[in-house]
């Protein structure tokens, strides 16, 4: 490494908009050679818009991206690639029905004449990248088959193999376990000997400063802090990421959760990767899940949600055995669940805020069939009023309102459901901007005090910790241990996290 | 060979051997099944349905579907029975053919490129392709060039020649999709076309050039389709769309795309085209013949889905294996 180290990507004053918000805001920034730069935020600050806009994935509404000295147009994925920048998603870019080797080789596959893969160069070139990585993997495995952690480092030896100058890693330890991430750090350090610059996306603090040589933090689509991380310390970076005491997003609870028979009971339940998992939640409590993506956590909800039947054990609403065979079914015991891609599996885009509302009060609000208007409208109002939607018309399309705000479409579904006892939450803040945020933890706080009960599914600690009553912590299918209010911590939750006992299963 | 290839070359193993057992039964147990005259027919009656059906995996494959198939078909047929008109002779008749499948299947591609759903891209370039097909003959009948009734008819043994060029074209196709650079980008835009594009994948051009194969490969269908008309019809190849389509998901290609392959197209095609053969030579009415294919394709799409044959794609727990490289 030289002493000052050249630029070798530039984004000068890049904007990004998404119709009306406001992703990324006029930010410049500069990767040097050699070194890794963190770029941290909260959840929806705009780091992976920005980082798209570095490859090519997305055209930015302003600013440009200079490489190596010379401005660039990237229109597609394909010009960075040929400018030497790559990315590893946090949205795996991956195909299930390709192998690994495939996978990793995507479009820089060797041919013999002009059309046909050369299958065992392929293999080969595949090869030398996870060697580079220092892992080895089955090349002919279909990825669909492997795990998340395997699949998250095939995601970022398919990034690797165009050996690029510019490596962005997006959230790449998500799904990881402590000793995978250590084998990724050698990585990274081996890159910047090679003068590569490595952008590391997180907000796994610990993890940052062990990457790192420099620090951008983004909050609300703006760059508010840059510089060697030398300079910060793990609470001044949490409080440029939040820019306010984290208490003050999460509502405190005024009255402390009295003890009484559990609403609801998993007793040894089995399904998927889930095992013999049992938790019990008492009314007006918030029982958090946390740990690493994809150890089983959807499923738990989704048993819940009566969306996915248990193998094993058994489940009591309100002290009574019951078995949930569908949503429906678990709706009649007053169970809602928000999953965690709204966009997707929970909302109606196209429909408006009326319609995406009120679908579930469709029984309460019709007459002989027929929908009758204006109590719809009374209806769904009063739920935008309690939630603070913002939004322009009542038909206004859901697919236009911002993240957070459609996120609050979906919390008004279930408000409009009287007997709403209990509400499953699968990482509710994903993509939110921290004032839509606070406005929903503190409904979230107001609906436990009217005695509903939560369980939140996060990925993000700062929201389990502000806050659950008790947090499970999953890892690969089991809970590894319960954490109550008081006790927990950041530290304590990681640990239980990633590899709890020190033992690989 | 490819990882992926083999995997999916497996997954046409119950379909392979359920075609060959009903042909089997069919021999063994009906001696007009396996009269010389009757192998004939049932080659050249599975000869354009193995065409066309190869044609629609490569869209079904990219997650399309191609309804204007059948139109297009049609049209190779009604334009084979006027060549007077048309090009005159045998060789330019035929080019002319070639070259008006290609140029439908590109506007499809076009359309589809442009935003429009293929689904509806295709049903408008069939309904209209119909239209043109009806310009050019408006009843069945015409004239077909002596050269090329002659090639279409042609015969190895009780081989019917045009059988094996389907067959050589579904083995070369399925080899394009299977081992090439653009039958990879195929799958991958076929099973995801967000990260198709973020891998670098040229989707367009993907899509493009899927389409001009399959409207190609629907012409070649309906000169197929001549050899057993002997003459031109403006809706003979209405069929086919739907036919191929049941051949398709018959022979294990899944409707979302990136799953599948053509080495099982050829069975389904095989499949969908022998039933009705088969029933016949047991005295079944034709009636059943509809319903027994219909049975089978709810039959075959559980057994993909839900049943024995599903390749189990849940998360196992493999573990990293560090090594190498420090």
């Amino acid at each position: 490494m030289t002493d000052t180290p050249s630029t070798s990507i530039e984004c000068r004053n890049v904007t990004k908009r998404f119709g009306n918000t406001v992703a990324v805001d006029d930010v410049s920034l500069r990767l040097l050679k050699g070194r890794t730069t963190a770029l941290i935020g909260e959840n929806g600050a705009g780091k992976t818009t920005l980082m798209s806009v570095l490859a090519g994935e997305l055209q930015p509404d302003e600013g440009t991206v200079i490489v190596e000295g010379e401005e660039r147009r990237f229109r597609s994925p394909m010009d960075a690639r040929r400018a030497g920048i790559a990315i590893a998603h946090q949205e795996l870019s991956l195909f299930p029905d390709l192998t690994v080797a495939e996978n990793v080789a995507l479009v820089r596959e060797p041919t013999r004449g002009l059309l046909v893969i050369n299958n065992s160069r392929l293999r080969a070139s595949v090869r030398g990248t996870l060697e580079f990585m220092g892992i080895s993997l089955d090349l002919d495995r279909l990825v669909g088959e492997l795990s998340p952690a395997l699949q998250q480092l095939v995601e970022i030896a398919k990034s690797l193999h165009s050996r690029p100058q510019v490596l962005v890693l997006d959230e790449p330890t998500s799904s990881l376990a402590t000793q995978e991430v250590e084998v990724l750090r050698d990585c990274v350090r081996r890159l910047e000997d090679q003068e590569a610059s490595v952008v590391f996306v997180s907000h796994r603090l610990d993890e940052v400063f062990d990457f790192a040589d420099n620090v951008c933090v983004m909050r609300d689509g703006h760059l508010v802090a840059q510089g060697p991380l030398a300079e910060y310390t793990r609470d001044s970076l949490v409080t440029e990421m939040v820019g306010r005491e984290i208490t003050q997003v999460y509502p405190e609870r005024e009255h402390p959760p009295e003890d009484r028979p559990p609403f609801l009971e998993l007793s040894n339940v089995t399904a998927g990767s889930v095992r013999d998992l049992s938790l019990r939640l008492s009314p007006g409590s918030i029982i958090g899940i946390g740990g690493l993506e994809g150890q089983g956590q959807s499923i738990v909800a989704e048993v819940v949600a009566g969306i996915r039947q248990p193998e094993q054990g058994t489940l009591r609403v309100a002290g009574e055995e019951v078995r949930l065979r569908s949503p429906q079914d678990a709706l009649r015991h007053g169970i809602a669940y928000v999953p965690p891609d709204r966009q997707t599996s929970g909302l109606m885009l196209p429909l408006s805020i009326t319609k995406n509302t009120a679908v579930s009060a469709l029984r309460r609000i019709h007459k002989l069939g027929l929908i009758r208007p204006n109590r719809e409208r009374s209806e769904v109002s009063s739920v935008a009023d309690q939630l603070s939607l913002r939004y322009e018309r009542l038909s206004q399309e859901v697919g236009e309102l911002s993240g957070g705000n459609q996120q609050k479409v979906l919390f008004g579904r279930w408000l409009l459901v009287p007997s709403l006892k209990l509400l499953v939450l699968n990482d509710p803040t994903r993509g939110v901007d921290i004032g839509a945020r606070a406005e929903i933890y503190t409904l979230l706080r107001k609906l436990t005090e009217e005695d509903v009960s939560i369980l939140l599914i996060s990925t993000d600690l700062l929201e389990l910790l502000g806050l659950a009553d008790l947090i499970y912590v999953m890892y690969e299918g089991r809970i590894t241990g319960s954490v109550p209010r008081e006790q927990a911590t950041e530290e304590e939750i990681m640990r239980l996290a990633a590899n709890p006992d020190g033992q690989k299963s | 060979m490819s990882g992926s290839t083999l995997h999916n070359l497996r997954a046409t193993v119950p379909i392979w051997a359920f075609t060959a057992l009903l042909i089997l039964v069919a021999a063994l147990l009906s001696p007009p099944f396996r009269t010389l005259t009757n192998v004939t027919a049932l080659l050249s009656l599975a000869a354009p349905l193995i065409i066309v059906a190869t044609g629609q995996a490569v869209i079904i494959l990219m997650a399309g579907i191609d309804l204007s198939v059948g139109s297009v078909m049609s049209l190779a047929t009604a334009l084979a029975a006027s060549y007077a008109t048309f090009g005159g002779s045998a060789p330019v008749n035929t080019i002319l053919i070639l070259v008006v499948g290609a140029t439908i299947g590109a506007l499809n591609g076009l359309g589809v490129i442009a935003g429009v759903h293929p689904l509806i891209m295709t049903l408008s370039t069939y309904i209209a392709v119909r239209g043109v097909a009806l310009f050019v003959l408006p009843s069945p009948g015409g004239e077909v060039s002596g050269g090329l009734l002659q090639f279409v008819t042609l015969q190895v043994g009780v081989v019917p020649v045009f059988f094996i060029v389907a067959v050589a074209i579904a083995v070369v196709v399925w080899y394009a999709t299977a081992e090439s650079t653009w039958g990879r980008r195929l799958y991958a835009v076929g099973s995801n076309a967000t990260n198709a594009d973020k891998s670098g994948v040229n989707r367009k051009a993907v899509i493009f050039v899927g389409f001009i194969v399959s409207g190609l490969l629907a012409s070649v269908a309906g000169l197929a389709l001549v050899g057993r008309l002997y003459s031109g019809d403006p809706l003979a190849g209405d069929p086919y769309t739907l036919n191929s389509i049941t051949a398709v998901v018959l022979g294990g290609v899944a409707l979302t795309g990136g799953r599948g392959s053509i080495i099982g197209v050829l069975a389904g095609a095989l499949l969908v085209g022998s039933i009705g053969n088969v029933l016949n030579m047991f005295g079944v009415s034709s009636a059943y013949q509809f319903i027994a294919t219909g049975l089978i394709l709810i039959v075959a799409l559980y057994a993909y889905n839900v049943g024995v044959f599903r390749r189990d794609r849940s998360a196992t727990s493999a573990h990293l294996n560090t090594g190498g490289g420090r």
